[in-house]
């Protein structure tokens, strides 16, 4: 009486994620890493031991956190460019 | 920052052994992979797609893979604040000991050479026996709290350099 397999595969339902998710998902994340880097580069100023090193360290941070940032701001541009 | 006094030097800085900070952030490695993991278990149970996003959806998955990259960045800099943070400093006048327990926990301690009793290494396993990392307890006189440098290299190395600077201090 009932089908034992239901065919799911095929009843797929399109979805487009506003960009208003998007941006705000970005800032989220923007935020943190800011917090975030705030806090750290705090400890490397007042208690790091030697400046130089904390220096390299945290130019090697930075240069990461804002390519990933890129990484994330370029591709949600992307994203909403393809409709 | 540190500051020292005048005729103060520097004879020896110590910090956890590099095997720590490689065990601390050993579960990085993981995390980096895990995105892999999840596209291939997804392709394994060939889980069916219920949702399907319009547009070019390979982009949205390099900024979800990016924003988990950047927390596994920002993570691996918040431990490696911490190592580098937490250390032992040998002058020819004190011992400075921070300890850095968290981004928002550090404990500095300072003790008198001459306030020095008794200077004990612990190694303990395979591990730190070939790696030569272990403890110092650097037991001091009176009422004075013990200080304890763990998982540092080289313990024998800085035990002699402590005894020879607290040597330096008595004979003056």
């Amino acid at each position: 009486m009932f089908p034992s397999v239901l065919n799911t595969t095929n009843a797929s339902i399109a979805v487009t994620v506003a960009p208003k998710i998007l941006w705000i998902g970005f800032g989220v994340v923007f935020v943190f890493a800011s917090v975030m880097s705030i806090i750290l580069l705090y400890h490397w100023s007042n208690y790091g031991y030697k400046p130089i090193k904390t220096g390299i360290i945290g130019a090697l941070y930075f240069t990461g956190v804002v390519i990933l940032l890129g990484v994330v701001f370029f591709s949600i541009v992307s994203y909403l460019g393809s409709f | 920052m540190i500051k020292l006094d005048k005729n103060e030097k520097v004879l020896l800085e110590v910090r956890k052994h590099w095997f720590i900070l490689f065990s601390e952030t050993f579960f990085l490695v993981f995390l980096l992979i895990l995105p892999i993991l999840v596209v291939i278990g997804v392709k394994i149970i060939n889980v069916p797609q219920f949702i399907k996003l319009t547009g070019d959806s390979s982009f949205l998955y390099i900024a979800i893979i990016a924003i988990w990259l950047l927390f596994i960045w920002i993570i691996f800099f918040v431990i490696w604040t911490k190592y580098y943070l937490d250390i032992l400093i040998l002058t020819n006048k004190r011992i400075i000991d921070i300890e850095q327990k968290g981004l928002f926990s550090r404990e500095v301690s300072t003790l008198s050479l001459g306030k020095i009793q008794d200077i004990t290494t612990e190694i303990h396993g395979i591990l730190a026996t070939l790696l030569d990392f272990g403890d110092v307890y650097i037991q001091t006189a009176g009422e004075s709290r013990n200080f304890i440098a763990k998982g540092v290299p080289r313990p024998a190395i800085i035990k002699r350099k402590i005894r020879n600077a607290y040597n330096d201090v008595m004979r003056q």
